[in-house]
């Protein structure tokens, strides 16, 4: 377990962003699922668990949370250019174009958002640079600055995004997959733990300073051929 | 050892030749062949020592200069040898120049059991430059009984432009520390094909959708467009040659749309 130390301020900005409420519009994506179900990779309650868990080995731990950090760093530097450079490398390496787009209208929300709840110079001029296009929009990348626009912890701003990830992927599978709300409950509650365990393991094993890597080819394929798909759920 | 290549091509009376040649082995090429005429030259990229051995640092340079083509192509499998404690690396370093044609398809790489391994591309286009490229990853030595027994294999490859990224790859696979047979991941198939156009707007237009209609069985597969200038394909399958006439039937589309001529009459693919 990772011990954390939070204002109360910081807590209810958490739950706020983790709310459906909140307007990412993160949960009109499946993030591959749609595509890894019409596929058979994911069929049943084992096959999504291992999907998730896959999606934070390969991804999220390596590569996002990478860049949350990075996206913190140039915060703390209020250096735009750094931020600019962490975001155009984040943006190249999300090659489906669906991956890449779905990205980019979830980090122009993001950082909208983050502009007017936390104004400041630092948001607002993130926000000034995506209208200019001098950001491209990562959402992992973008997820950082709100963390920070905020005042969170980067750790607590990491179980953040692996919450909102976990309860994002559960919830498309209600609708894509024959599964109940209390079975949902039962491998949110599974994930949330594996989590935390794997990222204890994950820190202690990695430098902090290796450049974000992923490593999903049959997600991103999913995610290629979800683009041409004539009947979906979802946007991506 | 420390291997070199690096080689400048240049036009002179429409006839692409090789201007300036450094080779240090155990990196060789041939003599450039021409069996379709003056273009593009056919390079053949021999590794002398029959693979890739710990300590190995490879450097590959390839400059091609204004209206010129290039044709790669490698004999054989790029053999990774097991590696006890150290590493190996080869840094591949592609300049297009306005006008020029780079077609680049290589043999699997194949990491054996106990293999360390970086590598590192980078490419980078000018105007009107045009690039088709492939490579597959193999999972080791199968007829050893070998897959994903590797200790790492690390890949950074990036295709720039005078405006900055166009795309970027970079994973760390370590079989041992996280299996990458799982859903999402490499799914239950063993090989990886990984493959790069990027040409002018109007026949990248043709040529996604002429990509998106090929019917493959057996491969699992998707295509997308890059940010500009190309799109970008990756598969899935279970053996090598699979993959490989899956990519011919790919660059047979690339030759007729952007190039507007046949596949060579000798190949590897």
């Amino acid at each position: 377990m990772t011990a954390l130390h939070l204002s109360t301020r910081a807590l209810l900005a958490l739950f706020q962003w983790c709310d459906t409420l909140f307007p990412s519009g993160a949960f009109s994506h499946s993030f591959g699922l749609e595509s890894a179900v019409q596929s058979r990779h994911v069929h049943n309650d084992a096959t999504l668990i291992d999907w998730v868990q896959a999606k934070i080995t390969h991804q999220v731990f390596p590569c996002d949370t990478v860049l949350i950090r990075q996206a913190y760093q140039a915060g703390q530097l209020e250096d735009l250019d750094l931020l600019q450079k962490i975001d155009a490398s984040a943006y190249a390496m999300r090659l489906p174009r669906e991956t890449r787009e779905g990205g980019k209208m979830i980090a122009s929300r993001l950082i909208q958002t983050a502009s007017e709840l936390y104004p400041n110079p630092w948001t607002q001029g993130c926000q000034t640079a995506l209208k200019s296009g001098q950001l491209k929009g990562d959402a992992a990348v973008a997820f950082g600055l709100v963390g920070f626009g905020a005042g969170i912890p980067f750790e607590a701003a990491i179980f953040a995004y692996c919450y909102i990830l976990i309860s994002g992927q559960v919830s498309a599978a209600l609708r894509l997959l024959p599964m109940g709300q209390q079975a949902g409950q039962h491998i949110i509650h599974r994930l949330l733990n594996w989590t935390d365990e794997h990222w204890a393991a994950h820190i202690k094993t990695t430098d902090p300073d290796r450049a974000p890597m992923s490593f999903m080819p049959a997600a991103e394929i999913g995610a290629m051929r979800h683009e041409s798909l004539p009947v979906r759920l979802f946007q991506s | 050892m420390h291997g070199l290549l690096e080689i400048d091509f240049e036009q002179r009376e429409g006839k692409t030749v090789a201007t300036a040649l450094r080779e240090r082995a155990p990196l060789k090429v041939l003599r450039p062949l021409y069996p379709e005429g003056n273009s593009p030259a056919h390079l053949y990229v021999l590794n002398t020592t029959g693979g890739i051995l710990e300590g190995d640092q490879l450097n590959i340079r390839l400059q091609l200069k204004k209206e010129t083509a290039v044709l790669v192509m490698m004999p054989a499998a790029t053999k990774v040898h097991p590696a006890k404690t150290g590493e190996a690396r080869q840094k591949i370093e592609f300049r297009l120049s306005q006008g020029s044609v780079l077609e680049y398809l290589t043999e699997p790489l194949l990491p054996f059991s106990g293999a360390a391994f970086h590598q590192e591309t980078d490419i980078f286009l000018e105007d009107d430059a045009t690039l088709f490229w492939g490579d597959i990853l193999g999972p080791g030595r199968l007829a050893a009984g070998e897959s994903f027994s590797y200790r790492f294999y690390e890949n950074r490859m990036q295709i720039r432009d005078g405006k900055g990224l166009i795309s970027k790859e970079c994973f760390r696979i370590e079989p041992a520390i996280t299996p990458v047979n799982a859903p999402g991941v490499m799914a239950g198939y063993t090989h990886l094909g990984s493959l790069y156009v990027c040409c002018g707007a109007d026949p990248l237009k043709e040529l996604f959708h002429a990509f998106r209609s090929t019917v493959m069985e057996n491969l699992e597969w998707g295509v997308s467009l890059l940010p500009r200038r190309g799109l970008f394909v990756r598969v899935l399958g279970n053996n090598t040659p699979q993959i490989q006439d899956f990519f011919t039937t790919l660059w047979a589309l690339f030759r007729k749309i952007v190039l507007g001529r046949m596949l060579p009459p000798v190949r590897r693919y």
